[in-house]
């Protein structure tokens, strides 16, 4: 009957996918071979963020930790902290913070707008306008609609679009190493599209 | 032939049980193996030595997360990612909806489907929505939807969204029991040169190519595509599902400002889809059946304008046109169908959010006449619609409670204007879990065929040698058919890797669809030659009610695997009216749905780039069409050989070498081969 046959092949398929997973795996269990998760390469970025871009000198350090900070639900796990254990940037020692009001926002560097603030993007982006942070973000849009930094994801890659014209507001400068290899950089006099 | 239901409802439970314990044995296993914080930490770590190029340039796994768009929706909606579709190897829309719980996909022969959302899924797919990127793709003949001519570039798919039961804020006809939306990437995301070539035993070739581009803030994109299918088993060998097609289409988006976007879009197909058909005459020889080649044409072309102006607010507006041929062995339908609607949402005080919109519709269609027992009239005709919602969705307690009361407006040229309101509410108790229930109630507006259409069938030859006919004869009268649905649902984020949605539904339906016998035979002489006619119409004489609930796991069991799985469970008891003529067509429709479904598809991701996907299907028996019980498992093998070439080998409905899954045609029963395809493709 079709049924006796069917469930012990079907179990067989997953028991054999299973075992080839399992003997690979233990074989080559290193980070390297599974593939890494999007958290992991976004956390990768938002440090890579830190090292290529310049802040202005602030006469009055507010503080002597570079500050990382998420505003909203924050997506990261622990890897944005493992990522920037024992690093630093500017010789300051890298800090993690989760912010539940933009309010707080003022001592920090980098600010990661949570995708779930979506519906309140334009008075966040309003309140931190001039506030010499660099505002990174998975929020579809986000760099149309004033964001610095996008960070989508494409074809299973994580990408990033620049919006030039934000940043320099900010008082802030992107590298042009960061922008050679951005998706898609706007906001520039002269905005060009860059081909992946 | 005896259909045993008993032990072939044992197996779906037990097929889950099985996987279930041997996810628990590999995850009690896993940390001798692979420690996974350690390695994950490790991982962290090397990545942040990569490059920034490297970094981009990484394949990543998405981790099960909560589905934004779908977390404040109160509905039991699921979408089917453009992920999912890939790696299932499903070549088609329709094979694609097979991946939704609650959705009955039921392959009739090559080119047909019978497809229904909780219940009452036929070839005609009569009380569902469906849209294509906001196109909705019914036909006003018919009420229904032609799955054959529904195609597009699978890659470019982006998601398709399933609403079981009625829909909400998407408005128009036919969201009586679910609508399905296949939403396709805007221009932005399907940029570069795509190709595919595919062939195999089934599908024997298949090209497709499509090149995006993009200058300032317009994105483009242009495809072709073209496939040979070969027929399905057939226990007579009159191989007549050979299924040929071709299809172009284009879409242009075009950002002009942070505030206004347009797209223009449009597809247009040429077909050839063999099929058998039975043709019925007044003269001799009365009745055949014709194996021949449906030929479908057509084309449509739709334009959008949408405005944010601020968060929460939007208008949109959209207008599409779309000509459909089809010139089928015993009848043709040649339409043109004008479309357009306006949307639009905004904020009020009190926490309020207003959404509300207009649309019209007409079509015009032409049958001329193919054989004398199957005739519109009158024609050609055009059909006219007009439909309206308002929605007020009430936050009564800031991001914990919510209530959308809301109502739909249908006018068309076969009714008055009716209403269809719907009560909502949805619960939020924490971040990751949400409540919701629904009550609604909704229409299944009629059709030219039930209003328009005369069709024969031939009972035999009466004694004195005069041919006997039955005939249903226009109904005028022919009222919507009726839909209270009160449903409920749940859906949770219970741990980081699993992801939980269940729902549940009641709906009572009146004045349904029925075949009624309204007199006695009589001798009639017109249309000639003369002949016995059995009078006969579609009424709505019958009522009843449907029940039953989804369940939907998914698991992210390892980094390298994920398991999705569904079960979906429906009762039907349809039965006749209060003094209904119906001839009793009840068991027949309650037979042709399944009372149990199951779905598993695991996800398996090995080192260098090599995916597996193991899909497995249980349909319970569909009485109403003689088709047993069966179980279907489906695997695809895909290998990314570089960044741009990918290579896959697919195996589909493996555990037979075929198998019944619907009737419809004439003779014995079209069964679904055993099938194989390799597919090359490439990615600049």
């Amino acid at each position: 009957m079709i049924p006796d046959r069917a469930v012990p092949f079907t179990a067989a398929l997953h028991l054999l996918a299973l075992l080839i997973s399992f003997f690979l795996c233990a074989r080559d269990c290193t980070a390297q071979q599974a593939r890494p998760t999007e958290s992991q390469v976004k956390a990768a970025y938002i440090f890579n963020f830190g090292k290529f871009v310049r802040w202005q000198a602030q006469p009055q350090q507010s503080s002597d930790s570079f500050d990382i900070c998420v505003l909203g639900k924050n997506p990261f796990g622990l890897a944005l902290e493992t990522t920037v254990a024992g690093e630093k940037i500017d010789g300051k020692n890298i800090g993690v913070k989760n912010l539940s009001n933009v309010a707080e926002a003022a001592h920090c560097k980098i600010l990661f707008i949570s995708s779930a603030e979506e519906n309140r993007l334009k008075s966040i982006l309003s309140t931190i306008k001039q506030s010499n942070l660099l505002t990174v973000s998975d929020i579809p849009g986000f760099a149309e609609r004033g964001g610095m930094i996008e960070l989508v994801t494409l074809e299973g890659r994580i990408r990033f679009e620049v919006n030039v014209a934000a940043v320099s507001d900010a008082g802030l400068t992107v590298s042009s190493e960061l922008l050679k290899v951005a998706l898609k950089v706007i906001g520039s006099k002269q905005a060009w599209e860059i081909d992946k | 032939m005896k259909i045993s239901n008993r032990s072939a409802n044992a197996w779906p439970a037990r097929l889950l049980i099985l996987t279930a314990l041997l996810a628990v044995l590999w995850i009690s296993s896993a940390p001798a193996h692979c420690a996974d914080t350690a390695a994950e930490k490790d991982q962290t770590n090397s990545l942040k030595e990569l490059s920034l190029a490297e970094l981009g340039n990484l394949q990543v796994t998405t981790a099960t997360k909560e589905p934004e768009a779908i977390w404040k929706t109160p509905a039991a909606i699921y979408v089917i990612t453009h992920e999912a579709i890939i790696r299932s190897g499903a070549t088609s829309i329709p094979e694609a909806l097979r991946l939704a719980p609650g959705v009955e996909v039921a392959r009739i022969d090559n080119d047909k489907w019978s497809i229904g959302i909780r219940g009452f899924g036929s070839r005609l797919c009569r009380s569902v929505l469906v849209l294509i990127d906001g196109r909705t793709v019914y036909t006003t003949l018919l009420a229904g939807t032609y799955w054959e001519v529904q195609d597009t570039v699978m890659q470019d798919i982006d998601r398709i969204e399933v609403i079981r039961g009625p829909g909400g804020t998407i408005w128009g006809p036919n969201a009586v029991n679910g609508v399905i939306n296949v939403i396709t990437k805007p221009a932005s995301e399907t940029q570069g040169t795509y190709a595919e070539v595919l062939g195999g035993n089934v599908e024997q070739g298949s090209v497709t190519i499509r090149q995006g581009g993009n200058r300032g803030s317009v994105d483009y994109r242009a495809y072709a595509k073209g496939f040979n299918r070969a027929a399905q088993f057939h226990s007579d060998d009159r191989e007549f599902d050979h299924w040929r097609a071709m299809q172009g289409g284009f879409r242009i988006d075009w950002a002009e400002s942070q505030r206004d976007g347009y797209t223009l879009q449009g597809d247009i197909y040429d077909q050839r889809a063999g099929e058998s058909v039975v043709a019925t005459t007044y003269a001799p020889p009365y009745q055949q059946v014709l194996d021949g080649n449906a030929l479908l044409s057509g084309g449509n072309i739709l334009g959008r304008w949408k405005r944010t102006t601020s968060e929460g607010q939007d208008i949109q507006v959209q207008a599409f046109y779309d000509r459909t041929n089809r010139y089928e062995p015993n009848f043709d339908d040649l339409r043109n169908t004008y479309d357009i609607d306006f949307l639009q949402r905004f904020r009020l005080p009190w926490r309020q959010e207003v959404s509300w919109g207009l649309g019209a519709r007409a079509s015009r269609g032409d049958n001329p006449v193919v054989v004398s027992g199957l005739t519109f009239e009158p024609d050609p005709r055009t059909d006219t619609l007009l439909s309206g919602f308002l929605q007020d969705e009430i936050s009564v307690v800031d991001h914990r409670l919510s209530l959308s009361l809301g109502t739909k407006l249908l006018k068309t040229n076969f009714t008055d204007l009716r209403p269809e309101p719907s009560a909502r509410l949805l619960y939020t108790p924490t971040d990751k879990q949400t409540l919701w229930a629904a009550a609604t109630h909704a229409l299944r507006t009629p059709s030219d065929s039930e209003e328009n259409f005369s069709l024969a069938g031939f009972i035999g030859i009466a004694p004195g040698g005069l041919p006997y006919f039955a005939r249903f004869n226009p109904n005028k009268n022919f009222v919507p058919e009726q839909l209270n649905g009160y449903e409920v649902g749940y859906r949770g984020l219970l741990h980081e890797q699993l992801y939980l949605d269940i729902a549940g539904f009641f709906n009572h339906y009146s004045s349904l669809f029925s075949e009624d016998i309204i007199g006695a035979p009589y001798i009639e002489t017109n249309p000639a030659p003369t002949h016995i006619l059995l009078p006969a119409e579609f009424g709505n004489g019958l009522m009843g009610t449907t029940e039953g609930g989804e369940i939907a796991p998914e698991w992210q069991v390892a980094s390298f695997w994920r398991l999705r799985a569904s079960y979906s469970f429906l009762e039907m008891h349809i039965k006749r009216a209060p003094g209904s003529l119906d001839v009793g067509s009840a068991p027949g429709i309650q037979g042709s749905s399944p009372q149990h479904q199951v779905l598993t598809q695991s996800g398996f991701d090995f080192p260098k780039a090599v995916s597996l996907d193991l899909l497995y299907r249980y349909v319970s028996a569909l009485p109403g069409q003689a088709v047993r019980a069966y179980s279907s498992a489906d695997v695809s093998l895909a290998w990314s050989m570089t960044p741009h070439f990918r290579f896959s080998v697919a195996g589909q409905n493996l555990l037979q070498p075929h198998h019944a899954e619907f009737g419809g045609d004439p003779g014995p029963l079209v069964q679904i081969k055993r099938s194989a395809y390799a597919e090359l493709t490439w990615q600049k």
